[in-house]
C-alpha cells in the first residue's frame, strides 16, 4: 500500500487520504475533520 | 474482463463479470473488510478508519488491470464503502456521527463519480444479509458507476418527466405530500419523511424522502444530513424490532443521473426492500415477478405501515441481538 497523501478536493469538514493498493487500485479513506486539521 | 450486452427485446444493459463468480464467499476465518493493519492482507491495510471506500475487486463494472496497470479505460466504476471497522456491526447499529459522515461520503462519491464523462449514473447501495446474497458480513455498501441509466431510475424519470412538463410539479414532492397526511406515513422529520408507498412491491418497503424538492444526495444541507442519518437509523433499527432479529435489506438511492443534462423532475429518495414477508417466511421473486415483471404482494401498505409504526415505539433494549454477522471479530 502507498500513500499517495491527502486530496486537496476533501470536502468540507471531511479529512480524505488516497491510497493505492498493491494491486493498483485505489482506497479512500475518510473521516470526520477536527480543528486543526490541515486537509 | 466486465463487459455489457444490450438486450434490444426489453431495451435494456446486461452486465457480464464472470471473474465474480469465484470472488470471496462468506468467509469464516478471515474478513476482507477488517483493517488488517499497514502491509496487511485484507482489503483495509490500515491499522483503523472511520470509512473507507475502495475500488471492487470483483467488479462488475470498471476497468480491465494487469498485474496493477490499467489496460482497458474504465467505462465505469464499481467501488465498496466499508461503514466501519467493527465487523459484527449494522447500520442499524452504527453512532449517528458516523452515519452522517457516511452521507458526507456519498455525496462526495456522487460528485467524484458523476464527474467522470463515462459515467451517466451513480448507484449507491447496500445489500445486507445471507437471504439478499451478500458474500462479505462485513456492514458496507457499494456504488456502481453506469454508463447509462439503469431502467428502475429511468422508468421513475420518465414519470416524473412527464408530470412535470403536464403541471410544472414535481411527481416525487405531490406524492410525498399525499403520504405525509396518509396512513402510511413511519415518521417525518423537519426535512426528512419515511413512509410505505401506496404500490409497495415489497412488505415492508420504506421509501425515505428529503421534504424538500433535492435532486442528488450532494444537494443536501447539514441540518437534512442530519435528519437523514437519524431517519436511515430509525428505518433500519424498526425492522429489527419488527422482525425480532437484525433484518435484511436491500437499500438503493435514486437520483438525479449524471449524463450531462438537466433532470429538474428527479427527486432523491431511498428505498428499502427487506425480503421478509413476516418473521418466518421470506417473499420469494418468482413466476409473475421474474416472468412478467408484476409483483404480487401478500400485504397490505397500510397494515405493515401500522406495524412498522407500532414496532418504532419499542424500546431499544427490546431490540434484537445481532445475528446476521458473525459473532467474533475477525480481524
Amino acid at each position: 500500500v502507498r500513500s499517495t497523501g491527502a486530496r486537496r478536493d476533501s470536502p468540507p469538514g471531511l479529512n480524505k487520504v488516497e491510497l493505492e493498493l498493491r494491486d493498483g487500485r485505489y482506497l479512500l479513506a475518510y473521516s470526520r475533520a477536527t480543528p486543526g486539521d490541515d486537509a | 474482463m466486465p463487459d455489457l450486452r444490450f438486450d434490444p427485446l426489453r431495451k435494456e444493459w446486461v452486465a457480464y463479470a464472470t471473474e465474480r463468480n469465484d470472488r470471496t464467499f462468506l468467509p469464516t476465518d478471515f474478513c476482507p473488510l477488517c483493517p488488517s493493519g499497514v502491509g496487511g492482507a485484507s482489503e483495509v491495510p490500515l491499522d483503523t478508519f472511520e470509512v473507507v471506500v475502495f475500488e471492487n475487486r470483483f467488479p462488475a463494472f470498471g476497468p480491465d488491470r494487469d498485474r496493477g496497470r490499467v489496460v482497458r479505460p474504465p467505462t465505469t466504476g464499481c467501488e465498496v464503502v466499508v461503514y466501519t471497522p467493527e465487523h459484527t456491526a449494522t447500520l442499524a447499529q452504527l453512532p449517528v456521527e458516523r452515519v452522517r459522515l457516511l452521507i458526507d461520503v456519498w455525496a462526495d462519491r456522487y460528485k467524484a463519480l458523476g464527474a467522470r464523462e463515462d459515467v451517466s449514473y451513480v448507484f449507491i447501495f447496500e445489500n445486507k444479509g445471507e437471504e439478499i446474497g451478500v458474500t462479505l458480513h462485513h456492514p458496507h455498501g457499494q456504488i456502481y458507476a453506469l454508463p447509462f441509466i439503469p431502467p428502475f431510475a429511468a422508468a421513475e424519470l420518465d414519470a416524473a418527466g412527464d408530470h412535470h412538463k403536464s403541471t410544472g410539479r414535481c411527481l416525487h414532492c405531490d406524492e410525498l405530500e399525499s403520504e405525509i397526511a396518509g396512513p402510511r406515513l413511519l415518521f417525518a422529520s423537519d426535512s426528512m419523511a419515511a413512509f410505505v408507498p401506496n404500490a409497495a412491491r415489497w412488505p415492508y418497503e420504506v421509501h425515505v424522502y428529503p421534504r424538500r424538492h433535492i435532486s442528488t444526495i450532494a444537494d443536501l444541507d447539514e441540518a437534512e444530513r442530519a435528519d437523514l442519518a437519524a431517519a436511515l437509523l430509525r428505518v433500519a433499527g424498526t425492522y429489527d424490532k419488527v422482525f425480532g432479529f437484525s433484518t435484511p435489506y436491500v437499500m438503493a438511492m435514486h437520483q438525479a443521473p449524471t449524463d450531462g443534462n438537466a433532470w429538474p423532475e428527479a427527486h432523491l429518495h431511498i428505498e428499502f426492500y427487506p425480503p421478509h414477508r413476516r418473521a418466518d417466511r421470506l417473499k420469494h421473486l418468482a413466476g409473475v415477478e421474474l416472468g412478467a415483471g408484476t409483483f404480487v404482494n401478500d400485504t397490505k401498505p397500510e397494515d405493515t405501515a401500522a406495524q412498522l409504526r407500532r414496532a418504532a415505539r419499542k424500546r431499544p433494549d427490546t431490540g434484537p441481538t445481532n445475528t446476521v454477522g458473525t459473532a467474533k471479530t475477525l480481524n
